[in-house]
């Protein structure tokens, strides 16, 4: 293997390498040589991320700027389908459903799978087969899981209502009926229905944990309260993080689950943006338009990812 | 010029006739009939059918029955979703593996960009062959494009905006319907329901969430508040050379609209049926829990005959007709046409696929799948009403009340849905929330409209 002095001495001696070496691949031990194979090796990869991920996105891009009712050739029309976009009320108002649903299911989410998690790790009674139980709702296909509840939400027959109405609190609430409220069912759903993930994740972070640092916080005097919020969740930040950044951009490209539960309903009060750009697409024929909204949730979503990796990464640090 | 009344007895009018002669002629010229490029050599076809039963009762009879006339000939099928006939469909028909006949609903997206594209073929040769125009009658109007061409062949005719009803309900709630089915106005459907809701029923079971329902009680009301001619106005006004001469803004569209708010706030449908899809709205109606339900025709041997067979259904259903919004005016049940079938330029057996689409449209073919197979009405007028035996016999009197009282298009079954049901539904929504106004509504429309004439579809 080429040694670091080696690398260094190399590096002197070929200049134009030197800016390459000069990055922390040397550290590595790779010299001029293997960088080219590398480079090589990695051919396939790059021809396979333009074919799948590269062409798509390029064709999104051109279709956003074009009118195109879903056959025949391209209409290029310029910002139009962008500057519609921003005059339309209904996708200022998508879009702000679209993060508030987002937000909620992937805070709900990793609040409640930490929870879960911690009580797991805590070994409370019967935690080995909560670990199974709560990780059930995660792997039910999510149309079998949005028709589920949307019959479970229905008034006076639905499990929910009926138990609602059990217990005091009324049975025939409509939720799903009415623009003022459809959205919280959906929130619901949405958490219950990938805490089972998050909680997996989570838990597997909590269990990394070294023994020797809860048991000097036990020999400390601290009690479990404190453990947890001073040890275990400062400890699995990072992850966290992570599963709220691939929680958030995962709901906001959800459709299955409002789809199956509202269709966008009642009066487009939960067509969330992927529902938006379906309905725009495929029942009026705007492919552009919905193109166009494609491409800036695609933007806002790169600026989460990179939001949610740099804060996981400082934490890491 | 369409003329958008039946009854299905009606004679087809002069002008009819002479486009129909027009179209024979047309089709004379531009093609010859597709048996003559036929062979005896083995062909696969595939035909695309909704995953319901009925449809695929009805192509599998008749495959059977073609299959035995061309041993050569087989037949695959594919089947789409409710959801899918009416958009990704279209991605499929205009793809290499596009089957050699496609369901296409004719007020979707997915059979106005076709024809823009000139992506199905002119079924005009077929059509000449057997006198389909002149069978199908005057809604074979609406299937004429303006390159003179048909492109799509109807199957089925099925009715909707029936108001099914639960007469034990009813006579527990003291509610006695009109002799001739005809509701009198809004305030006696608001009536009826609060006596059914105080027998302990809902008034009127509908899928307020599904993107259908909400805009089919307009398609009812709506042709009982403005004259034919503005009805007929009001369906080709989005085509570019057609001249507005009906606004949206205009009194009887206001009227149909306040009416479907007055409903909505008079509580007659089931509580949260905006939730609600029709299927599930039909499970309430069929257990027993409301007095009435809006569906159509198909149900009585489809859900209503498997919710008896099951046990969930104990109660032999009626049948009523909305009220219209003008007094002395009469509201119509309302044909719809709309699920027909076409051969996409992307088929690989055209001549083949031409001739089965030709033989489910004769009247052996609609006979043997129509009728027999799945108990819907064809889609022509030649097929002896000896041959309904396999019609339930609510259903028949359904059909005898159109003969006698007609029945009048809907809008949103004639217009391309983005234009129609897509763009209006959730529109009524809000108003049956009450978060818009029928003047709001049809300021929206009437720009709308503006907009598609100027842009196209």
């Amino acid at each position: 293997m080429t040694s670091l002095k080696e690398v260094q001495s190399k590096e002197s001696q070929h200049p134009k390498q030197g800016r390459v070496f000069r990055s922390k691949k040397k550290k590595i031990g790779l010299d001029g040589t293997n960088i080219r194979s590398a480079k090589f090796a990695l051919i396939p990869v790059f021809v396979l991320l333009f074919l799948f991920l590269g062409l798509p996105v390029i064709n999104s891009i051109q279709l956003s700027f074009s009118r195109w009712g879903g056959l025949g050739p391209l209409e290029p029309v310029g910002f139009q389908n962008y500057t519609d976009l921003f005059a339309d009320e209904q996708m200022r108002y998508s879009s702000r459903i679209t993060v508030l649903y987002a937000f909620s299911v992937a805070i709900g989410v990793v609040a409640i799978a930490t929870v879960l998690a911690a009580a797991v790790s805590a070994s409370v009674r019967g935690h080995k087969i909560y670990k199974v139980i709560w990780f059930f709702p995660g792997i039910a296909p999510p149309t079998a899981v949005a028709i589920f509840w949307s019959s479970g939400f229905q008034p006076e027959t639905g499990i929910v209502n009926t138990i609602l109405g059990k217990i005091g609190l009324g049975g025939d609430h409509a939720w799903l009926a009415s623009s003022e409220t459809a959205l919280y069912p959906v929130i619901f759903v949405g958490i219950w229905s990938a805490v089972g993930f998050a909680f997996l994740v989570i838990l597997g972070a909590i269990e990394q944990i070294p023994i020797s640092v809860r048991e000097a916080a036990t020999v400390d005097g601290a009690n479990i309260r404190q453990q947890f919020f001073k040890i275990t969740l400062p400890l699995i930040r990072p992850v966290m993080l992570i599963m709220l950044t691939l929680q958030i951009i995962w709901t906001f490209n959800g459709f299955t689950v409002v789809w199956a539960m509202t269709t966008g309903g009642p009066a487009d009060s939960t067509s969330i943006l992927p529902i938006l750009a379906y309905k725009e697409a495929f029942r009026f024929g705007r492919f552009g338009t919905a193109a166009a909204m494609a491409v800036i949730a695609g933007i806002f979503l790169m600026i989460i990812g990179s939001i949610g990796i740099r804060l996981s990464r400082s934490e890491q640090r | 010029m369409k003329k958008n009344n039946l009854p299905l007895s009606t004679p087809v009018t002069a002008t009819a006739a002479v486009l129909g002669s027009a179209a024979l002629l047309l089709g004379v010229l531009t093609s010859a009939p597709a048996s003559a490029a036929l062979g005896t050599a083995p062909v696969t076809l595939t035909v695309q059918y909704e995953t319901t039963a009925a449809p695929e009762e009805k192509w599998k009879a008749i495959a059977k029955e073609f299959t035995k006339k061309y041993p050569n000939v087989k037949i695959e099928f594919s089947a789409i979703t409710n959801e899918a006939k009416g958009g990704p469909n279209l991605q499929v028909l205009s793809s290499a593996g596009a089957p050699d006949i496609g369901l296409i609903p004719l007020n979707s997206n997915v059979y106005t960009q076709l024809v823009k594209n000139k992506a199905l073929v002119p079924l005009n040769g077929i059509f000449a062959a057997d006198n389909t125009v002149k069978r199908i009658g005057p809604p074979a109007d609406t299937l004429k494009q303006a390159d003179g061409n048909y492109y799509a062949a109807p199957h089925s005719v099925v009715f909707y905006n029936v108001l099914w009803t639960n007469p034990v309900a009813l006579k527990k709630a003291g509610v006695t319907l009109p002799a001739d089915k005809h509701l009198t106005n809004v305030t006696q459907l608001i009536q009826i329901s609060k006596k059914c809701e105080k027998a302990g029923y809902a008034g009127l079971a509908m899928g307020g969430k599904t993107n259908f329902q909400a805009s089919w009680m307009f398609d009812a009301m709506m042709p009982s508040a403005v004259s034919d001619a503005a009805l007929n106005n009001y369906i080709n006004s989005y085509k570019e050379d057609e001249k507005i001469t009906a606004k949206w803004t205009d009194v009887g569209i206001l009227k149909s609209l306040k009416a479907l708010e007055q409903i909505a706030k008079g509580g007659v449908y089931q509580k949260g049926y905006l939730g609600m899809d029709l299927d599930q709205a039909t499970a309430y109606f069929t257990s027993g829990k409301s007095c009435m339900l809006l569906g159509g025709t198909w149900m009585p041997g489809g859900a209503f005959e498997a919710d008896t067979k099951a046990g969930t259904m104990k109660f032999t259903p009626g049948f009523a007709v909305l009220p219209s919004v003008v007094t002395g005016n009469r509201s119509t049940f309302t044909p719809y046409y709309g699920d027909a079938f076409g051969v996409p330029t992307k088929s690989k057996n055209q001549e083949w696929a031409l001739e089965l689409l030709r033989y489910s449209v004769s009247d052996e073919g609609q006979r043997i799948g129509v009728l027999e197979a799945s108990g819907n009405f064809p889609a022509v007028n030649t097929v002896p009403k000896s041959a309904y035996t396999k019609i339930p016999k609510i259903v028949l009197d359904v059909l005898s009340h159109v003969e006698e009282y007609g029945a009048k298009s809907g809008w949103t079954s004639e217009v391309p849905g983005a234009y129609g049901q897509a763009f209006l539904n959730p529109l009524i929504q809000k108003l049956q929330e009450g978060k818009t106004t029928a003047a709001q509504i049809g300021k929206d429309l009437q720009a709308e409209l503006l907009k598609v004439r100027k842009n196209g579809l």
